[in-house]
Formats: structure tokens, sequence, C-alpha cells
């Protein structure tokens, strides 16, 4: 549930930003020499750095659940 | 080699090196190094060049006023010289100069009416200096069309750009079409070399359970295989992204992005076979003789057939790396504490991982 929330939220949020840059503000984007394509990989980086210690997280709490049912 | 007696013992291939997996301070000095390549990376300013001119086109004997858009320039403050440059020995120098405004300058150029050699189209590098900035370039940027068999003003062409002193300053090298995504070096580049560093630790381990058939090495193998699929997976993507900005697409089956998907999926297969098998022992000896091959595969296929055909990619086909030429200094001091911090970021993920599969085998 809390995973959709994110989704959601994320989707949203790239949704509005690159409508947003498709409009007026794309001048600004390409006057600062294409700095957006660099934060759109640093995102990357730490978007899929959380996802890497989030898969990791539930499968820990599994782990908890197994061993506290024992 | 102290560096990699460190990778092992950081990535506890050593019996002894448990003591390492648990203190803290080569976990923090990753995230040090990373954070200083996030900040130094994205704040060191881009020096000056030059993004567009206009008109790009002229015909030879014409008078023509080219408008020079620069980035980081500052035309207004120091007198600005501006040179169309053909070959080493032959330039001509602007004769006038307008400057109207920090990135905006205007060159009166008088063309001859001839030029060295035959060639009726005739490409020039446009080239602009001013104390402040030093100079910028920008690769063939006029075409002229036209040239006559009367050599007569040829001579005019006598003013090669004289030796040109940049004054020292701290930035990143301007590269056309690359502008500031050259500072993806550090955020791209740096995850393959801490793939392939955290994939061999990998492969070491295979080898480890094949000799001593230690679980503890199987699970560290499998853990640095997950680790290395993750920094390739997001090497891909980030690498996509680039592309899409300066190739133009986000995948244009270079030769370099098939070869890197291929060996994404040689260890997709990897997982595949150690999941699928429903002995364990044997999984675990069939995935460990695995492994090793697939990181044996990795070094032709990311590095030996991107160069033996033509690709986009720098580092292949004849297409230079981030080598002599591209990686100046000043890079060098944010690109290297990258490259060690994202291992030293890659052994803590792939540590905690290995716990993890230990865990779940003493439960």
């Amino acid at each position: 549930m809390l995973l959709k929330t994110y989704l959601f939220i994320l989707v949203l949020f790239s949704a509005t930003s690159s409508a947003w840059a498709a409009t007026e503000s794309m001048d600004f984007f390409q006057q600062m020499g294409k700095m957006y394509v660099v934060v759109v990989v640093v995102s990357v980086l730490l978007i899929g750095l959380a996802f890497y210690l989030y898969r990791l997280d539930s499968r820990i709490r599994d782990l908890e659940k197994r061993a506290g049912q024992e | 080699m102290p560096g990699w007696n460190f990778v092992l013992l950081v990535s506890g291939s050593d019996i002894h090196s448990d003591d390492m997996v648990k203190q803290i301070w080569w976990k923090l000095l990753g995230v040090v190094l990373v954070l200083y390549s996030f900040v130094a990376g994205l704040l060191i300013p881009l020096g000056p060049g030059i993004t567009g001119v206009h008109p790009s086109r002229a015909q030879n004997g014409d008078a023509v006023a080219i408008d020079i858009t620069g980035y980081n320039t500052h035309f207004t403050e120091s007198d600005t010289r501006a040179w169309l440059k053909l070959s080493d020995r032959h330039a001509l120098e602007a004769e006038s100069i307008k400057a109207d405004g920090r990135r905006h300058v205007t060159a009166f150029f008088s063309i001859p009416e001839s030029f060295p050699g035959q060639d009726t189209i005739n490409v020039l590098s446009l080239i602009v200096y001013n104390d402040r900035d030093g100079h910028a370039i920008l690769p063939s940027a006029v075409f002229v069309r036209g040239n006559v068999a009367d050599k007569s003003d040829l001579d005019r062409w006598n003013q090669p750009v004289e030796q040109l002193t940049s004054p020292a300053s701290f930035h990143f090298p301007f590269r056309n079409i690359l502008a500031e995504t050259i500072r993806n070096t550090y955020y791209h580049v740096v995850l393959w070399f801490a793939m392939m560093v955290i994939l061999a630790i990998s492969m070491l381990q295979s080898v480890r359970y094949l000799r001593t058939r230690s679980f503890l090495a199987d699970h560290k193998a499998a853990a640095f295989a997950t680790t290395g699929t993750f920094l390739g997976i997001l090497g891909v993507v980030t690498g996509a992204i680039w592309a899409k900005h300066t190739w133009g697409a986000y995948w244009s089956f270079d030769v370099k992005q098939n070869m890197s998907a291929i060996a994404l999926l040689i260890y997709a297969a990897y997982f595949i076979l150690r999941s699928s098998m429903t002995d364990p022992d044997v999984a675990r000896r069939f995935s460990a003789v695995y492994n090793i091959f697939a990181f044996i595969m990795l070094i032709p296929l990311l590095y030996i057939i991107p160069r033996m055909t033509d690709s986009l990619h720098p580092g292949s086909g004849g297409n230079p790396a981030f080598g002599s030429e591209d990686l100046d200094n000043t890079m060098r001091m944010v690109f290297y504490p990258a490259i060690i911090g994202w291992i030293l970021l890659g052994c803590w993920l792939a540590n905690l991982t290995w716990r993890y599969f230990r865990l779940y085998d003493e439960l």
C-alpha cells in the first residue's frame, strides 16, 4: 500500500516535471546547458539505491517474522 | 597490491576479516566520497565554451558579421579576439569585435576569395579568446562555399592562432554536445568501474567456494553478484538517459549498449540458474562455475567487442575514451574519489546482502 503511494507520487512528479519542461521553461533548461540531464541521472542513482534498500528491508522483515514464529 | 588487499578486506573475503565487516569507518568513507562527488561534481562550474554561431554558412569574398553565443563567458569584461581557423597554419582573425553582453559577441570577418588547396567547400573552426576566460573553440563552426584559382589574396590566411594561454582556473572542460552532462562522468562511468570490482570479488568468492566448499563464500559470491548487477542496471539506465540528450535516443542499438545489455542478461541467467535447481549443493557448485565464466565473458563484451566496431560510445571503435584528452586534472580530482566511494558503497550493500543470505540459511 505504502509502495503504491510512493509510486503514485513518483509518477505524478515525473509527469508534472516533464509537462513543465515542455512549456516555456524549456528555454531556461536549454540555457542551463543540459544540467537537467545530470539532475535526472543523480536522481536515478538515489532512487535505485533506495529500491535496493527497500527490497533488502522487506526480505529482512520476512526473516524477522519467521524467527518470531519459531 | 595494497589497494586490492584493502578491497578484499572490506568485502570480507578473508576469513579473519569479519571485524572489518563490523567496522563503520570504511562505510562512512564510502558515503563521504560519494557525497564529495555529488557536491564537487555538481558545483564546480564548466569552463568557457561556444554554444552557437549565426550565420554558420558564408560565401568566399564575403564580409560577414558572425553572432557568437558563449557559455560561461565574460565578453564584456575583457577585450575579446576571434579567429576562423582552417588548419594549424591557416587562420583568419576577426577585423573587429562588438560585445553585446556577457554571452554575446559579434565578430566581423572579411573572408578572402581564395583558399589554400582546391576544395570548394571549406570548414572553419571558431576560436574566441580573452584574458578573463582564456580560449573557447567551436569545431566546424562555419562552412564557406567557393574558392578561386587566383591565389593572390591567399596570404591573408597567414594569421595563425598564436599560442594562447588560459588563466589558471578551477573548472571542468566545456565540450560541445556534452555541455553540463560531462558531469555524468562521476555518476555513470564510475558505476561501471565499481561494477567490475564488485563482480571480480564475486568471481573470487566463487573460486573460493569451489576450493573450500564454504557456504559463506557461496553467500558472498551471490551477494556481490547481486550488487554488481544492480550497479550494472543503474549504469545502463543512466547511460540511456545520457544518450538521449547527446546521441539523440535512449537506445540507439550501439554496440556498447547492446553488449552491456547482454552482460546483464548473462548475470540474470546466473540468478535464474541458482534458484532453478532443487538440490542446494548442486545449485551452489553449478552457479559458482557459471559465475566464473560470466565474469570472464564481461571482458570481451564490455572492453573488446565495442572496440572492434564503430561505436558512438567513448573508448570504442577508435573513439577516444575519457582519456588523456578529455579527463583533465580537475575532473580527476572528482572522478577517482567517486570510484573509490562507489566501490565502498557497493561493498556495504553486498555485505548487508550476504549477511541476509547467511541468516536466511540459518533460520
